[in-house]
């Protein structure tokens, strides 16, 4: 008895034991009964059916679409430049396109508890207002903890934690 | 009781039509004209919230985050408040002309919480109320703080010091 799945018998269709990797051997076994050619026959025409054609560049347009909006907030620390500024800018857009939702008179009072905290000027940072947007929800999907907050010095933040103090990230 | 209602309508009518969006009221009287029991009747939503239940900023979180039904996600802090406390007053838009929220026991509202956190709560109201105001908008919203006697509550005292839009009744 072998040990390890590499190490199993299996038989050609010429009826030749093998032993070895059993998912090498497994592609090697040609049925050639006419049942099992009638249906690989099938199976081939409607592989190159239109449908199917369609289908496939249907799966290739979700998976490209899939991947660009999975694209990350690319999050740093205030301070530090990323490299990744164009893919942060693209999102920072569409988010900015459906509006400030919740920057009022008196928003942005955790960030500004952060920014002081972070050793800047108490007098600069309450002379800032702020815009408010969600990062999704804002096309038509479930809403969630993550904020982009814009501050009128131009610098923006993100948090993925409904404004926490401390959670604040800027973003560029 | 038709006249309790009448009063109540005739009561609400006078506040809405009022440039004030805070108002300090007895509270004898706010149970007088119904202002402590929650309806939603000529398309009025009339909400309380309970003071007891409200004496630190934490407690308040709670209440309004069982209150409001507001989200999982809720960060149980100021901008987070204002954030889901609007969702939810838009929500209700859809179904209500105008919007009372009634703070009842306002004596014990916020008593053990900082200054920091009274001033918090009435610039978040404010800027609810200031975005329900929006020409866009078509519920406008007061709030009233109900206080025992004659006695001027913590958050009485803050709205009265810090000049913000209010009256006394």
């Amino acid at each position: 008895m072998f040990k390890g799945k590499n190490k199993q018998s299996s038989m050609h269709g010429d009826g030749v034991f093998e032993v070895g990797n059993t998912e090498r051997s497994v592609s090697q076994f040609v049925d050639n009964r006419p049942e099992a050619i009638a249906q690989r026959k099938l199976q081939e025409v409607a592989n190159n059916s239109p449908q199917v054609s369609q289908l496939r560049a249907l799966q290739a347009m979700a998976n490209k679409a899939m991947k660009s909006s999975n694209t990350p907030i690319q999050r740093v620390k205030p301070g530090s430049k990323p490299e990744a500024q164009a893919l942060t800018t693209g999102t920072v857009k569409k988010v900015k396109n459906v509006g400030d939702r919740h920057g009022g008179k008196h928003g942005g009072r955790e960030l500004k508890q952060q920014l002081i905290a972070a050793g800047e000027s108490a007098d600069s940072v309450n002379a800032l207002t702020f815009k408010e947007y969600d990062v999704n929800g804002y096309n038509g999907t479930g809403r969630d903890a993550e904020r982009i907050v814009e501050a009128s010095d131009g610098r923006i933040f993100y948090t993925g934690q409904h404004y926490a103090v401390g959670s604040f990230e800027e973003i560029t | 009781m038709e006249k309790k209602i009448t009063m109540t309508g005739q009561f609400l009518n006078d506040i809405f039509k009022d440039e004030a969006d805070l108002f300090l009221i007895d509270q004898r009287k706010a149970e007088k004209e119904g202002l402590l029991e929650e309806d939603s009747g000529n398309k009025c939503k009339k909400v309380s919230i309970d003071g007891k239940s409200s004496r630190t900023m934490v407690s308040f979180m709670e209440e309004v985050y069982n209150k409001f039904l507001f989200p999982s996600f809720f960060g149980r802090n100021w901008s987070a408040f204002v954030d889901s406390y609007k969702e939810t007053l838009w929500e209700d838009e859809d179904n209500f002309e105008r919007y009372l929220l009634v703070f009842k026991n306002a004596d014990e509202l916020l008593l053990d919480a900082s200054e920091e956190d009274v001033s918090a709560l009435l610039e978040s109201l404010e800027d609810i109320v200031e975005a329900l105001a929006d020409p866009e908008s078509i519920m406008p919203m007061k709030i009233i703080f109900c206080q025992n006697g004659s006695t001027t509550s913590r958050v009485g005292k803050s709205i009265l010091k810090e000049g913000r839009n209010s009256k006394q009744i």
